[in-house]
């Protein structure tokens, strides 16, 4: 299924398909394949949903994706039908395309998508003569409301069944192409040429030679040239010119004809009436796009979003939390205190739990961000914001990614697949995860909370504690400015690549396919979850707990459990005795495990930031996922892991802790020095490894911990040192 | 800088006083080409430049100090789109007005990208609004809405419409409407 964006050709995808697809992503690339298995009047159908794309001459990875496949020149094997998917509102610009697919020789069927929409925009299309035209057949369907899909599957298994077997290409014949003779002779005779150099046919195709030979530069041209030598290079330097004497120049000439030829034959098959429906889009769009208001229109939607994410999510978070500590008491019930029961609950489900309690509010996101991308919000918001984001040198495109890491970097780092521009969508990758997730709020909420002094400005309306919160939630963006200028002029150096962004009509989102979407992402998120986090976690726990004398620790659960089952008032004062006890061994255990050995190797290295080695244990712990510092701090200082960031025992305990001279660890500036090390740090194993799944290697997520963790150490340095000089 | 009547001619191919020049090179005789940090490919002949140096530094940021015009419209290639000398671009347009497109300048890539998204010559171009601070600006262009900045609006050469009436096709009569 091939077609421009915005025609609906997911919704399609998703209708025809039903619930069986699989995705992945195209071999090398990162681009985003979809599979779907159907069976259709006892035939067995594979449907591939590629990326939409403007024309078969690629100028981004998804597009060079959709031309391989279509010539057969990727792994994947040659499609046996190709299903053009049109906007039937808009078709003097989607028959474009079409034109194209047309020519690569594959038998084709066409498809008016979004009928409905255009029928109430006053068009009509006189199906039965364009099909006859084009030569193939013509469905008109509207997928969101499920019109036209069982004519369409029908045309389908006739189509598969009625050929023969595959399809044979012929170097000088290509499908049903529109290009005027000279163009055609042009072809030919290059045709012709390769002939000779003995390339196998499917390699030289008529479809082929004329995209090397209209496409200046493009992958075709560089292609047939490897493979041809530089005889061929200069036999289309030649047409080229050839063409160009008879006022054809490469590449306007193809276009215009096209369009001359879509023109043509819309005046002959279609009928525009315009009402007030069609214009029921600009109206819209005078209001959100207004040059003053829409502005402040979109902070608003933004806002709104968030609020309700945060609203909506925290009942859903105290849900999963529930039911982990569920889980977590029914383990303890039923295994004795050991290490197999400590493995479980401190270190799988604590762990993965830090991380499946964020899945209510990265699933909210997507919603969002799908909603928004759906009914066509999503395009005015780049478009507005274009001029911003040119200042941090990228795109409005990146806008939406970028604003949703302010709640979390997983979503926001998928939704970085609008960006077409390959180093824009890098930058904006690497970026990301410097925008104020909600993950780092506990910690800010603890530092301030403890150490900031309550102090008011202005009779009450603004308290010290307030400005601080918001000066550490921006910090990241600030520091994005200047990291993504760099990153633009080093490793991604470039020209800005041209910013042509299309602004389909609005519509009516269809939840359907958006809740399909949320699936999958979520799906995918708590795969990962539970693979690699899982392990690290793991990780983490063991060497938080090894190798030490687990002896004691196991003895006094034991004894609390036996004591708190009895349930009697006489025993509570000794269940206090021994938990406090059971406290001081825990923290003893962890200064003697492998973390507490590695924080005090490494105490050199955080001295600098005014830490002691206990806050370097609590962040190196926090690599699964930033908050889990406040558990480890809670166990490092005898209170057990179960306090939070409100605890006022753990407040208590941090005020008063101390270097072994005796002097205060926690001041001001060892407070702001913490929390300016977990705004630019990079403690989040789910942020890592959704950058490797959408940049396809190992490097980027390495050089984004590398890079972020420097840059935090540099800032909580800097913090620190001038903090105590004032 | 280039002066103004200049700044016409050559505006329709991207160059503009400011523009970085990366690197000059003699082509053909008399023919000199530039290639600069916008997108096109400039054949300019009988062309004298005096540059600030350094004039090809590997990264080379010259700046145009003077150019002595001698531009002809011969001097522009056919590959350009056939060039009109003085015509208006897209991005002189205000909104609210329309206009139809002559011609595409500018390297193969923005050129064909936007060509395929509907900016052909004889193509009817509406601009609608433009974007806050001074952002991009929504055109429409065969009932599609595209937003482009500045940058690449000023590689579409346009001539002024008169207001253009909807177009009802002989057809209209003659068409059967589909069951739909």
């Amino acid at each position: 299924m091939i077609g421009n964006p915005n025609t609906g050709k997911s919704t399609l995808f998703n209708a025809l398909s039903g619930m069986r697809v699989r995705t992945g992503n195209y071999p090398g690339v990162t681009v985003e394949q979809r599979v779907g298995r159907v069976q259709w009047g006892g035939h067995e159908i594979e449907l591939s949903d590629l990326p939409g794309t403007y024309s078969l001459s690629p100028k981004s990875p998804d597009e060079m994706v959709a031309v391989q496949v279509l010539t057969g020149c990727s792994n994947e094997p040659r499609p046996d039908l190709i299903i053009c998917i049109c906007n039937a509102a808009a078709l003097e610009r989607n028959l474009y395309l079409a034109t194209q697919v047309l020519e690569v020789g594959l038998p084709v069927i066409l498809c008016l998508n979004m009928w409905d929409a255009a029928q109430s925009s006053g068009v009509t299309i006189d199906v039965a003569s364009l099909s006859k035209e084009l030569g193939v057949a013509v469905i008109p369907t509207s997928a969101s409301r499920r019109e036209g899909l069982t004519e369409l599957k029908q045309a389908i298994v006739e189509e598969l069944t009625s050929r023969g077997g595959p399809v044979t290409f012929h170097s000088d014949s290509f499908g049903t192409t529109i290009l005027s003779d000279p163009v055609r002779l042009e072809v030919k005779r290059l045709g012709k040429l390769l002939a000779e150099t003995g390339l196998p046919l499917e390699q030289r195709s008529g479809f082929l030679v004329s995209r090397s030979l209209l496409d200046p530069g493009g992958s075709v041209e560089l292609m047939l040239i490897k493979a041809a030598g530089a005889r061929y290079a200069e036999a289309l330097q030649e047409s080229r010119r050839a063409l160009a004497a008879q006022q054809l120049e490469i590449p306007a000439a193809e276009a215009r004809q096209r369009y001359h030829y879509i023109g043509e034959l819309l005046s002959r098959v279609q009928v525009r009436v315009p009402n007030s429906q069609a214009r029921l889009t600009d109206r819209i769009d005078s209001v959100l796009t207004h040059r003053f208001f829409g502005f402040l229109i979109c902070l608003a939607v933004l806002m709104l979003v968030f609020s309700t994410i945060y609203w909506f999510s925290a009942p859903l978070s105290d849900g999963v939390e529930g039911f982990l500590s569920w889980l977590s008491a029914l383990i303890s019930d039923s295994m004795d205190p050991g290490p197999l029961r400590s493995l479980l609950t401190e270190g799988v489900i604590s762990g993965v739990g830090s991380v499946l309690v964020f899945l209510p509010q990265i699933c909210l996101l997507f919603l969002f961000i799908g909603l928004l991308e759906d009914c066509g919000y999503m395009a005015r918001a780049a478009f507005m914001m274009d001029r911003l984001m040119g200042l941090l040198g990228l795109s409005g495109r990146s806008f939406l990614p970028l604003m949703s890491s302010f709640a979390c970097a997983v979503p926001g780092i998928m939704a970085t697949r609008v960006i077409d521009d390959r180093r824009d969508r890098f930058v904006t990758i690497l970026i990301a995860p410097l925008m104020s997730c909600s993950a780092r709020l506990p910690v800010y909420v603890l530092m301030i909370g403890t150490f900031i002094p309550e102090t008011l400005y202005l009779g009450g309306w603004l308290s010290l504690q307030a400005i601080v919160l918001f000066a550490m939630s921006t910090l990241g963006l600030f520091i994005a400015i200047p990291v993504a200028m760099i990153l633009r002029r080093t490793l991604f150096r470039g020209e800005p690549s041209p910013f042509l962004l299309e602004l389909p009509d609005y519509r009516m989102p269809s939840i359907r396919v958006i809740l399909g979407r949320v699936w999958e992402s979520g799906k995918s998120f708590v795969a990962r979850a539970g693979t690699l986090i899982f392990a690290t976690s793991v990780l983490v726990w063991a060497s938080g707990s090894f190798p030490g004398d687990q002896k004691e620790r196991y003895e006094l659960a034991g004894k609390i459990e036996s004591l708190e089952a009895a349930d009697l008032e006489s025993h509570e004062a000794e269940i206090e005795e021994l938990s406090a006890r059971l406290n001081i061994v825990n923290a003893e255990l962890l200064r003697g495990s492998v973390l507490g050995q590695v924080g005090r190797t490494v105490e050199p290295v955080f001295s600098p930031l005014g830490w002691d080695w206990r806050i370097g244990v609590g962040v190196i712990a926090s690599f699964p996922a930033r908050e889990v510092i406040i558990a480890t701090l809670g166990t490092i200082y005898s209170l057990g892991g179960e306090v939070d960031e409100a605890d006022e025992g753990l407040r208590g305990t941090l005020k008063a802790a101390v270097w072994p001279n005796g002097k205060k660890v926690f001041s001001i500036p060892v407070a702001l020095s913490i929390m300016v090390f977990f705004a630019l740090c990079a403690q989040c194993v789910s942020t890592l490894m959704v950058i490797r799944r959408e940049t396809n290697s190992w490097r980027w997520p390495v050089f984004s911990f590398v890079y972020m963790t420097v840059l935090a150490w540099v800032g909580a340095f800097l913090t620190y040192q001038i903090g105590i000089r004032m | 800088m280039i002066s103004s009547t200049l700044n016409r001619k050559s505006g329709v191919s991207g160059l503009y006083s400011g523009t970085k020049i990366l690197e000059i090179c003699v082509y053909e005789g008399s023919n000199h080409v530039a290639r600069w940090a916008g997108p096109a490919i400039l054949f300019l002949s009988n062309v004298r430049l005096s540059l600030t140096l350094p004039l090809l530094s590997g990264r080379g940021s010259t700046i145009i100090k003077h150019v002595i015009p001698a531009l002809s419209v011969s001097s522009f290639p056919d590959f350009l789109g056939g060039a009109a000398v003085n015509t208006l671009q897209l991005a002189d347009l205000r909104p609210g007005t329309s206009a139809i497109v002559t011609a595409i300048c500018g390297a193969s890539r923005i050129a064909s990208r936007l060509m395929e998204m509907g900016f052909v010559p004889g193509a009817v171009v509406e601009v609608l609004r433009r974007a806050p601070f001074g952002g991009p600006v929504q055109y429409r262009v065969h009932g599609v809405s595209i937003s482009m900045r500045a940058a690449e609006a000023s590689c579409v050469s346009v001539e002024a419409a008169a207001a253009h009436n909807e177009v009802r096709t002989r057809a209209s009569e003659r068409l059967q409407l589909a069951a739909h």
